[in-house]
């Protein structure tokens, strides 16, 4: 009992804000990175789909270096590496760094979610529209793209929770992120168990929110599938 | 009327139509029967030009092209002026039966949303399914997707309603309730050509049967003649077969 209320306690009062500090910046950097995935993500996976010519194979390649390469690696080629080759990346802003690295790695998945998505709507869906005189643009913005999403939504939504959780690696470039705070408040004040596990509880957090988030949209676009 | 002109259509070196001669007059029924892969279906999706044929000419009244060269204007055209009613209804799933109806025409025919709604719901209370307005396909029984495909194709007012084998893939005790409605669709003269296998039906709704056999027309009659006294030795067997 001494424990939590000599140690614990004042340690938690002490360190949970500096931490609700970090977590403003997990969120803004994650949720830019999300949202520039899905962007890219969507353009990838419909280049795939279509096959268009030229893009497509250089999509494929792209997809696999930054699914088959860790983004521990990514990010320091990016951060500490091009500068050493390319002028113009000196003196990047860290902030940027990371959440450009995160949002070309998920994109990479993200892209096969949508393309598998896409895949998944029957072939007879494409035909109805077609054999109604629809223009390829409507078939796939008002018929397509809304059955596809319905499949989509899962898998995004865990490459979103992987995003949050990866970009603590952000703590390596010296982002003062709900990891980075944590990390320099351990290396201080050396209690690294109360420190990790209050982290721990931030990230966990923020899951079990956006685990939340997933159930409201995914009853709304389910609401035309339900018997 | 619907006039086609040596159509021809191969995948790889099956060669499903054969130099397909047929007109069809407005206002008449049209049974397309036969044996299982002789190309009816493939007919039917030539002319709405979902399969693109090797050769050959259509003709609606005014309007004619060449399937050798036809124009992207042209394939709108031909699609706008025929309509089909598929197998599996292929109804827009994300879209209520309602929805099903008008978006074809707020989108292709640019009608206004209260103009599209109008017809829509005049047409559910012609197939019955008014009270089902707002269901999702998921939600109707297979006879209720197909009645509101047949909405849904009657409403873009075509030349044609074609149907590909219309109950082929519903449950026995459905398959009336869809016939009803195409017999109903008949007695106000609505042109169509219909691809079945429910004998039955095809001689009461047909002005005229076409038999088919490895991508040909073997014979074309009135559904009396075609069905008591048949003069190609292949349609005999067919019908010894399907009739026993």
């Amino acid at each position: 009992m001494n424990y939590l209320s000599e140690t614990f306690i004042p340690y938690a009062q002490y360190l949970i804000p500096l931490l609700i500090k970090g977590l403003w910046i997990t969120i803004y950097i994650s949720a830019s990175a999300f949202i520039l995935s899905v962007l890219l993500g969507s353009i990838l996976a419909v280049i795939q789909h279509f096959k268009i010519k030229i893009l497509a194979p250089i999509v494929k390649i792209y997809v696999s270096y930054f699914r088959g390469t860790p983004l521990l690696i990514q990010l320091f080629l990016f951060y500490y590496g091009l500068p050493l080759v390319l002028d113009f990346m000196k003196a990047f802003p860290k902030h940027l760094a990371l959440v450009l690295c995160l949002a070309l790695n998920s994109a990479a998945y993200i892209s096969e979610s949508i393309r598998g998505a896409i895949e998944s709507v029957d072939k007879g869906q494409y035909e109805a529209s077609m054999a109604f005189g629809l223009t390829h643009f409507q078939m796939m913005t008002k018929i397509v793209l809304p059955q596809a999403a319905v499949a989509a939504i899962p898998p995004i939504v865990n490459s979103c929770m992987d995003i949050i959780k990866m970009s603590s690696l952000g703590m390596t470039i010296g982002i003062q992120d709900i990891m980075g705070e944590a990390q320099l408040s351990a290396a201080t004040s050396y209690k690294t168990f109360e420190t990790y596990i209050l982290a721990a509880a931030f990230y966990w957090i923020l899951a079990v929110v956006l685990g939340y988030v997933q159930k409201k949209i995914e009853r709304k676009v389910n609401t035309a599938y339900q018997k | 009327m619907l006039k086609l002109n040596k159509l021809s259509k191969k995948f790889g070196n099956n060669e499903v139509l054969k130099n397909i001669d047929l007109t069809i007059e407005k206002g008449k029924v049209y049974v397309v029967i036969g044996p299982s892969g002789t190309g009816k279906s493939t007919l039917l999706r030539c002319i709405n030009y979902l399969e693109k044929p090797d050769q050959g000419t259509i003709e609606l009244d005014d309007f004619k092209a060449d399937f050798n060269s036809i124009t992207k204007q042209e394939i709108q055209v031909l699609r706008m002026r025929t309509s089909m009613v598929f197998q599996n209804s292929n109804l827009f799933r994300n879209k209520t039966a309602l929805e099903n109806i008008t978006t074809p025409l707020t989108l292709v025919k640019k009608m206004s949303e209260s103009e599209a709604k109008k017809i829509g719901l005049e047409l559910l209370d012609k197939v019955g399914l008014k009270e089902k307005k707002d269901s999702y396909p998921e939600t109707l029984s297979g006879g209720e997707k197909q009645r509101v495909g047949i909405a849904r194709a009657l409403a873009v007012n075509p030349d044609i309603i074609l149907f590909d084998e219309p109950t082929s893939a519903l449950d026995p005790e459905l398959v009336n309730e869809v016939l009803e409605v195409i017999k109903d669709l008949a007695k106000q003269h609505t042109t169509m050509l219909i691809v079945t296998h429910e004998m039955k039906f095809a001689r009461s709704v047909a002005d005229k049967i076409i038999f088919m056999e490895n991508g040909n027309i073997i014979e074309a009659a009135s559904p009396e003649e075609f069905f008591t006294n048949p003069k190609e030795v292949r349609s005999k067997q067919f019908l010894a077969s399907h009739l026993g």
